[in-house]
């Protein structure tokens, strides 16, 4: 049978979830993403985890995933420092939201569905799921078809026009006078995500700096790292303490995930950007058909 | 964070903080590790190959 790891009081099979972790690893290293967004959804469909012991467990890993990418984008200085500083008190209170959000809803019980009994969590979450992640697989099936070379370039977008006072300058994209209450409410809601889905910042907070505000592609990926290693850590602890992370299936996540981002970004340089983006969208396909057969597998 | 009173009706908290500060310096000193060996990894591999421009490995989350 192999080694196991205890969680959720039954056993899942170890190579199984280190598999898990290879995979989505290479994904998330392929395509620049934290991988959260798949870990998730995948844990509670493939193995039964918890969706608890899966948020909880999904940001603890983040944190050996996001630290590596903080330390890498320290030394080539991408990104907007200012924009992660206003961000993070509202990410940290958005956690915590999110956390407790997510404890209340495991607390409320089933509710009757088609003659079957689904949890008010899983039904709340997956359906979340469900909709950001087909938001998400839209959008980068509609950029591979070449619009991605526009983005390499500021562009102001509706957020950058935004009044509300007090603004700032933000330097590094060449933006003036952006509302600074505007990204402290982002941060909240980004960090509101993180603790309820247990998603990192790419999936969402890309496509906020990208068309909400303009940033060039690369300042986007370079802005929110920081934002992302302190709210897996807030995270953690807030999950950690309700009993949410299982350490175990966390660490071997993280080995094999953090090997294998390194395989995937290499591959990334062999592929066109077009290709990159269709089978980024198909395998959030497969992560919402996956979501979708759980629910389903609970009604029926 | 660690008072009575803040949990949500029915939610039960675990109050070992030796273990939840494993849950998070384990996988930051994991990380931590595996950044080091990929650098130190990155360098040799360029090393060997002066003046040639070899795709840097991207960190980007």
């Amino acid at each position: 049978m192999g080694p196991e790891i205890w969680v959720d009081g039954h056993p899942i099979p170890a190579l199984g979830a280190a598999l898990l972790g290879i995979v989505v690893g290479y994904l998330a290293g392929m395509f620049g993403i934290g991988g959260g967004f798949l870990m998730t959804p995948l844990l509670v469909a493939l193995f039964g985890v918890s969706l608890s012991t899966a948020v909880g467990t999904g940001l603890c890993q983040m944190i050996g995933t996001s630290l590596v990418s903080l330390l890498r984008h320290r030394r080539v200085n991408q990104g907007e420092s200012r924009f992660d500083l206003l961000m993070i008190p509202g990410s940290l209170l958005g956690v915590e939201l999110g956390s407790r959000l997510l404890s209340k809803l495991s607390t409320m019980g089933s509710v009757q569905i088609a003659g079957g009994e689904v949890p008010w969590v899983n039904l709340v979450v997956e359906a979340c799921y469900s909709l950001m992640l087909s938001w998400v697989a839209l959008s980068y099936w509609r950029r591979s078809g070449g619009a991605v070379d526009r983005l390499q370039y500021l562009r102001p977008g509706p957020f950058s026009r935004v009044a509300l006072g007090p603004r700032l300058d933000l330097p590094r994209v060449g933006l003036r006078a952006v509302s600074a209450p505007l990204i402290a409410y982002i941060g909240l809601g980004l960090g509101t995500l993180s603790g309820l889905l247990g998603i990192g910042g790419g999936v969402a907070l890309n496509p906020v700096l990208i068309y909400g505000y303009g940033f060039p592609i690369r300042q986007a990926v370079g802005t929110g790292i920081l934002v992302l290693f302190v709210t897996a850590l807030v995270g953690t602890v807030s999950h950690a303490s309700r009993g949410h992370v299982n350490l175990s299936l966390a660490l071997v996540l993280l080995v094999g995930g953090t090997i294998s981002a390194q395989l995937g970004a290499l591959m990334s340089k062999r592929l066109s950007g077009a290709a990159l983006g269709r089978i980024h969208a198909l395998v959030i396909g497969f992560a919402i058909l996956a979501v979708l057969w759980d629910l389903v597998r609970r009604v029926g | 964070m660690w008072q009575r009173g803040t949990l949500v009706p029915g939610e039960t908290r675990v109050s070992d903080v030796p273990y939840v500060l494993a849950c998070v310096l384990l996988p930051a000193a994991l990380g931590s590790l595996m950044f080091a060996v990929f650098e130190l990894w990155d360098r040799r591999r360029r090393a060997k190959r002066p003046g040639a421009e070899l795709p840097r490995i991207d960190y980007s989350i």
